[in-house]
């Protein structure tokens, strides 16, 4: 099998999903698994009922991956508290995630160490979401101790179920606190790296650039939705554009491209470039918040380097599936995120619909390189449209049948902006005086994208909600 | 002369463009107000009309619960138009403060 990453990735997937939705116990599980690896060693020279075993192996094992990662230890953070609850506790430990900006303050995950509540202290683990009023100095790695509210999520919280949203962060419970205590600063390390650079990128970008266009370059640059107003979004969400504010794939590639032009040109040799470029790459992946497309996008982008490295040829899907193993081995609950499912569905469309109609249609044998282009692109658009059209009817309740028009002139006006939110970065750090031009461009895109949008938007039955 | 890779030229090639394009736009808004206008995006982009917003467009932009986003709907279906935004008032639990939230996304043509 020259690609076994293609099957056992489904496999496992469809392990978790059983899990999740059957009540069959961990240990269940797990002993059905240990005893299908221990089959799958006696079949070792038969074939066929060895991928056999190795199959229920990797299904088992999916399933117990799920039910070990929903099973909380003894003393979770969550267990001291309760759905109502006003007592004052005292929680410290340490910023797991980048503050996040919010209305009322900032938003960070915690991953605790020890709760006090009156004179009663005790050891904890577990991560804890952290509503805060915003201050400075708060990094990912700093030691805090936080005094507030700690209490479980209710399932229907803004319309959505929070609980489940933040128990596939791996959190389950909420903290509001009132006020906190920086114990021991960050120091170094990536992630507190990571953010500083993104910081100073958001200052860059935001300098040069007016409002809504801002927004949107830093959504597309660096994943930062803050900026991008709910009606820009529900435009973007009636035309089928809304990926293009999310990082993904294209915004590594153009990393990864920038990376190795930039050390190609210092004379850096083939071999160094590779690996400098996989550090950049795993920077990138945390300034952008780690999010299910970047880390797809990045654990491809380093399948694909690595092969580069050793010289070998690098396939698609199987990049694809080790960077769904990946994601789902560390956190089974992403297969039920609904950015996890656009993003593998959108890639996995294109990878498999994509070449197909481009046979179909005798796309390559066609002399006309314009008409080349945009047969390419309708068929790029289409295929992502017929992977994730689904997905979009049950989550968003909505139908768009002028996605396939509207991506063929938002994803190159997207391509542009990113393009000069990049850079913008490289000319505002090296030839400053020559990043307000770059901004206009970014500027007057952002401008055509935006009223792309609108005028798509107003077209009689260019989208319909769905009932339900 | 460069001694420079197709990938090396593209890069440069795209920089130099851009650059080019916006001394041009920079040049443009200077002097022409039209494409000061036309760069000046509204904040208030994608503001939805009162008068043909549906219950659902209401609920998704997430500015008011389901109850009050029928009444909303209710009143505007029986007073069969609104003529603007303070008349939303005569739903009960909206504010002054509220019709100033509802702005920010909303306008009566």
């Amino acid at each position: 099998m020259k690609r076994p990453l293609i099957f056992l990735a489904p496999v496992f997937s469809s392990g978790i999903a059983i899990a999740e939705y059957t009540d069959i116990p961990f240990g269940a599980f797990y002993i059905a698994g240990v005893l299908s690896i221990a089959a799958a060693i006696i079949f070792f020279g038969m074939p066929k009922s060895f991928s056999a075993c190795l199959s229920l192996a990797v299904l088992l094992l999916g399933a117990a991956n799920l039910k070990n990662f929903s099973t909380l230890s003894g003393n979770n953070i969550s267990r001291f508290a309760y759905y109502r609850n006003d007592a004052v506790y005292i929680v410290s430990g340490i910023i797991k995630s980048r503050p996040e900006r919010t209305k009322t303050g900032s938003r960070f995950l915690l991953e605790s160490k020890s709760v006090r509540r009156r004179s009663m202290r005790s050891d904890c683990r577990g991560l804890v979401m952290v509503n805060l009023p915003y201050r400075d100095g708060l990094e990912p790695g700093a030691e805090v101790a936080l005094t507030g509210r700690l209490y479980r999520p209710s399932s229907a919280f803004a319309g959505f179920n929070y609980r489940d949203y933040l128990a596939r962060k791996g959190a389950y419970c909420l903290m509001s606190a009132k006020t906190s205590r920086l114990l021991k600063p960050g120091g170094f390390c990536l992630s507190g790296f990571a953010f500083r650079i993104k910081e100073k990128i958001e200052q860059v970008v935001r300098a040069h650039l007016s409002e809504p266009a801002s927004g949107i370059m830093l959504a597309m640059v660096l994943g930062e939705r803050g900026g991008v107003s709910a009606l820009i979004s529900d435009t973007m969400i009636k035309t089928g554009t809304v990926h293009i504010l999310v990082v993904s794939g294209f915004n590594v590639g153009i990393v990864a491209f920038i990376s190795v032009l930039f050390l190609k040109i210092l004379r850096i040799g083939r071999r160094v470039r590779y690996v400098i470029t996989i550090f950049i790459l795993v920077i990138y992946c945390l300034m952008t918040g780690s999010s299910n497309p970047v880390v797809r996008a990045t654990v491809m982008g380093i399948f694909f380097l690595c092969a580069l490295f050793l010289e070998r040829e690098a396939d698609i899907c199987n990049a694809l599936c080790l960077a769904l193993l990946y994601i789902l081995l560390i956190n089974p609950r992403q297969l039920f995120d609904i950015g996890f499912q656009l993003s593998f569905a959108s890639v996995f469309a294109i990878v498999s619909i994509h070449p197909r109609l481009c046979l179909f249609l005798r796309i390559a044998s066609l002399k006309n390189k314009i008409a080349k282009y945009i047969l390419q692109s309708i068929s790029v658009s289409l295929s992502a449209w017929v992977g994730t059209v689904g997905f979009i009817a049950y989550y968003f309740r909505i139908f768009s049948p002028a996605t396939v028009a509207a991506n063929l002139f938002a994803v190159p006006l997207a391509a542009l902006i990113t393009l000069c939110g990049f850079s913008l970065v490289l000319t505002a750090s090296l030839f400053p005086g020559l990043s307000p031009y770059v901004a206009s461009v970014g500027e007057l895109a952002a401008a055509v994208l935006l009223k792309f949008n609108g005028l798509m938007a107003r077209i009689p039955g260019a989208y319909f909600y769905l009932p339900g | 002369m460069f001694n420079l890779t197709g990938d090396e030229r593209r890069a440069i090639l795209f920089l130099a463009a851009v650059i080019c394009i916006g001394i041009g736009i920079s040049f443009l808004a200077k002097r022409s107000a039209g494409v000061r206008e036309y760069l000046d995006i509204d904040s208030g982009f994608g503001k939805l009309d009162l008068n043909r917003v549906s219950r659902d467009e209401l609920l998704r932009l997430g500015i008011a619960g389901a109850k009050t986003c029928e009444k909303i709907i209710s009143l505007r279906d029986t007073k069969g138009r609104l003529a603007n935004l303070e008349e939303l008032k005569e739903v009960r639990g909206i504010s002054d403060k509220r019709i100033e939230k509802l702005r920010e996304f909303l306008y009566v043509e």
